[in-house]
């Protein structure tokens, strides 16, 4: 099989029934053919280390905490499950999860499916349009969180709206849709246009090349916007605060308002658990895509980064395709 | 994607179902039940039930919540909670509440803004027959009638004072109450880097004050300027540490060895040296002439719907077993005489969360008229740029 390796790294190869193949390499093999080789030595890992001990020591240290009988955090007053305990017997916390969750994933999933059709279309307009687009697009991102908070709050106020889940709701999906739609656009201009064009070429109506061919494509980034749009739900407290009213309350109010006092040691029975779903998600996520990945029925390896590898499936870090 | 998506929804989905299922369920009978909407302070009503050790005798907490329902079934109570006097005057403009907690100051305020009802006293005998008179007698405004008036809109709830605290082991007990003596250790340069001082306007600067012996109120320009340098040396030359909540722990762990802190503050610490197997006198309190005192009340706002159910509400808070219960939990003073009666004597004995009625005549309230506010919001942000 003639293989013509170029600067630019791209392979093409003929395969037995005379089709080309373009296989997309992510490094060249010969070492120190570029400047920034993947050459892995002690001090890069020790930098990601570093890294992974800051972010994830906070974590570790709430976790123990989760299990001290002692209330304070400054001394060990041994193993106990009593928080656990408490914490599904305490109303309020419990309430305050559940419509944190119910909001967090309704707005995430109509945000990113908002965020879906207005990245498709935004890509669709003419140049200019599109630019004044993203520019209005980009103003929630920018204006702080107590401006939107207020002046939805104010909103609702003059339309007679009382606040509530609704109003709460309707709050997250506006401040996530902006962020849906930054990270859907990025996919759509590394797509590969005459991919859309081919499949109306061969019969698809315009609907359909959209739905079997663009969808797929930016598949990525719809992940990214669904994620990110979740986390930004279940974090956000100041928009939270002024449209959940009196009917409702999240997570983040139920955290805050105990600033004054001291944060309730269930709150920490209950982050661990939080946070162990999420892991435990992320990594069953992550070791579908890495096995999905190795063949297709065909045998042809799909076109893809570092298909060779399987790398193991750091938490948090999605194997792209 | 879909079927990872679908995968992630099913297991919120399940989550949240069990979630459903176990706790959280409110009592529903068939009968017309009314919304009761109490606005409260974070971990400021007892809501759990458990046995608690305090100070050495045994109480029984309960969710009193759970308890009002159970005695006013009529009511459906839907408890929210904030963190700010200033964020929860935001949130009355627009959402309607029956019950809230403000402090002092936020009650002269809403009153000169008539955003509170007046209280039908008939409604509250419990409140009539166990609040502590004395209360009233502290000059909550500095204009008197406001002061008596005061108490026709709100109850008091739970009071608190701001202290001394410090590690017996490490610093000898002040002399006599005076704040000269009191204050000392956090402006003495031996204790650098073992000083915590209150992250907060008032506190921090009304220390700095009572230590010079003038009123925690004052608009007079050389005491304040006197009060900034003492407190700018004092960042110099013992490097205070600025918290809240944080302090806690660190006096609990030994780290600091004196600070500005509020009575309910000493009693959480004591509790947890108690449960950390360590010696709760270990850490003391001490509240000097002149500090100040605060209090948290119960008012009725002007938009409330639910009227009788808010005067049913703030007299069920006065029952004597749940002002006890709640004092326990929150462990600041309580102005129920019949569960001071029922506190342990080691406690309501100690002048500096009980005071008596002289050092009582010696302590201010934050008086915050917007010329007051404005002047120390400058001074603090000074304090915080230097």
């Amino acid at each position: 099989m003639p293989e013509k390796a170029s600067y630019t790294g791209i392979k093409e190869n003929e395969t037995g029934n005379g089709v080309k193949e373009r296989e997309m390499k992510s490094l060249p093999d010969k070492k120190n053919a570029l400047p920034l080789s993947r050459r892995s030595g002690a001090g890069s890992n020790l930098y990601l280390g570093i890294i992974f001990v800051f972010l994830y020591a906070p974590i570790v240290v709430l976790i123990i905490n989760s299990f001290n009988a002692a209330k304070s955090r400054a001394v060990w007053g041994g193993f106990t499950l009593e928080w656990y305990r408490k914490l599904f017997e305490n109303a309020d916390i419990i309430d305050a999860l559940r419509t944190t969750i119910i909001v967090a994933i309704l707005s995430a999933v109509i945000a990113t499916l908002a965020g879906v059709l207005s990245s498709v279309g935004i890509y669709a307009l003419p140049r200019r349009w599109r630019k004044i687009m993203m520019q209005i697009t980009n103003i929630p991102n920018i204006t702080p969180d107590l401006v939107t908070g207020i002046s939805l709050m104010l909103l609702f106020y003059f339309m007679r709206v009382q606040t509530g889940f609704v109003t709460l709701l309707l709050a997250h999906i506006a401040f996530n849709i902006p962020f849906a739609i930054l990270s859907i656009m990025p996919k759509l201009r590394q797509m590969d246009m005459s991919l859309y064009e081919a499949a109306q070429d061969l019969g698809c109506t315009p609907a359909q090349a959209v739905r079997k061919v663009m969808i797929p494509e930016i598949r990525p980034g719809i992940i990214t916007a669904f994620i990110l749009t979740l986390t930004l739900s279940i974090d956000d407290f100041v928009i939270s605060y002024f449209t959940a009213g009196n009917q409702v309350t999240t997570l983040a109010l139920t955290i805050y308002s105990m600033a004054r006092k001291s944060v309730n040691p269930q709150i920490n029975a209950l982050s661990t658990l939080m946070f162990v779903t999420v892991f435990f998600l992320l990594v069953i996520i992550n070791i579908r895509t890495s096995s999905k990945k190795k063949t297709t029925p065909n045998g042809i390896l799909p076109a893809g980064k570092g298909n060779g590898r399987r790398a193991f499936p750091w938490p948090g870090i999605k194997q792209m395709k | 994607m879909k079927r990872i998506k679908l995968l992630a929804v099913l297991l919120a989905a399940i989550m949240v179902a069990s979630l459903a299922a176990c706790g959280g369920s409110e009592g529903q009978n068939g009968n017309e039940q009314t919304k009761l909407y109490i606005y409260n302070w974070g971990e400021y009503m007892s809501r759990e039930s458990d046995t608690w050790d305090f100070y050495g005798t045994d109480y029984e907490l309960s969710d009193v919540i759970a308890d009002f329902e159970d005695a006013y079934p009529q009511y459906d109570v839907e408890y929210r909670m904030f963190d700010d006097n200033e964020m929860m005057y935001a949130q009355l403009a627009t959402v309607s509440y029956d019950v809230i907690f403000p402090s002092d100051y936020m009650i002269a305020r809403l009153i000169r803004e008539d955003k509170l009802q007046p209280l039908d006293m008939e409604k509250l005998p419990n409140v009539t027959e166990y609040m502590d008179p004395m209360l009233k007698d502290v000059a909550w405004t500095p204009d008197a009638d406001e002061t008596a008036a005061l108490f026709d809109y709100a109850v008091p709830y739970l009071y608190c004072t701001v202290g001394l605290i410090y590690n017996q082991d490490e610093i000898a007990s002040p002399a006599t109450n005076d704040p000269r003596d009191v204050w000392a250790p956090l402006f003495d340069s031996a204790n650098q880097n073992r000083i915590g001082m209150y992250n907060s306007m008032r506190e921090s600067i009304g220390v700095g004050l009572n230590y010079l012996g003038y009123s925690m109120n004052t608009l007079n320009e050389a005491e304040l300027e006197e009060a900034m340098e003492l407190l700018i040396e004092q960042r110099q030359q013992v490097a205070p540490i600025l918290g809240i909540d944080e302090l806690k722990d660190k006096f609990v762990s030994g780290e600091l060895t004196a600070g500005v802190a509020w009575s309910g503050d000493h009693v959480v610490i004591q509790q947890r040296l108690q449960d950390a197997g360590q010696d709760p006198e270990m850490i003391r309190y001490t509240l000097p002439k002149g500090s100040n005192i605060s209090v948290d009340m119960m008012a009725i706002p002007s938009s409330a719907e639910n009227v009788q159910g808010a005067h049913d509400f703030i007299n069920f808070m006065y029952e004597t077993e749940v002002a006890v219960k709640n004092a326990v939990y929150v462990g600041y003073s309580s102005p129920h005489l019949e569960a001071v009666a029922e506190l342990p004597q080691v406690v309501t004995g100690n002048e500096s969360y009980y005071p008596g009625p002289d050092l009582i005549a010696t302590l201010e309230p934050y008086y915050s008229t917007p010329e007051i506010d404005q002047t120390y919001d400058n001074l603090w942000v000074q304090y915080l740029a230097n």
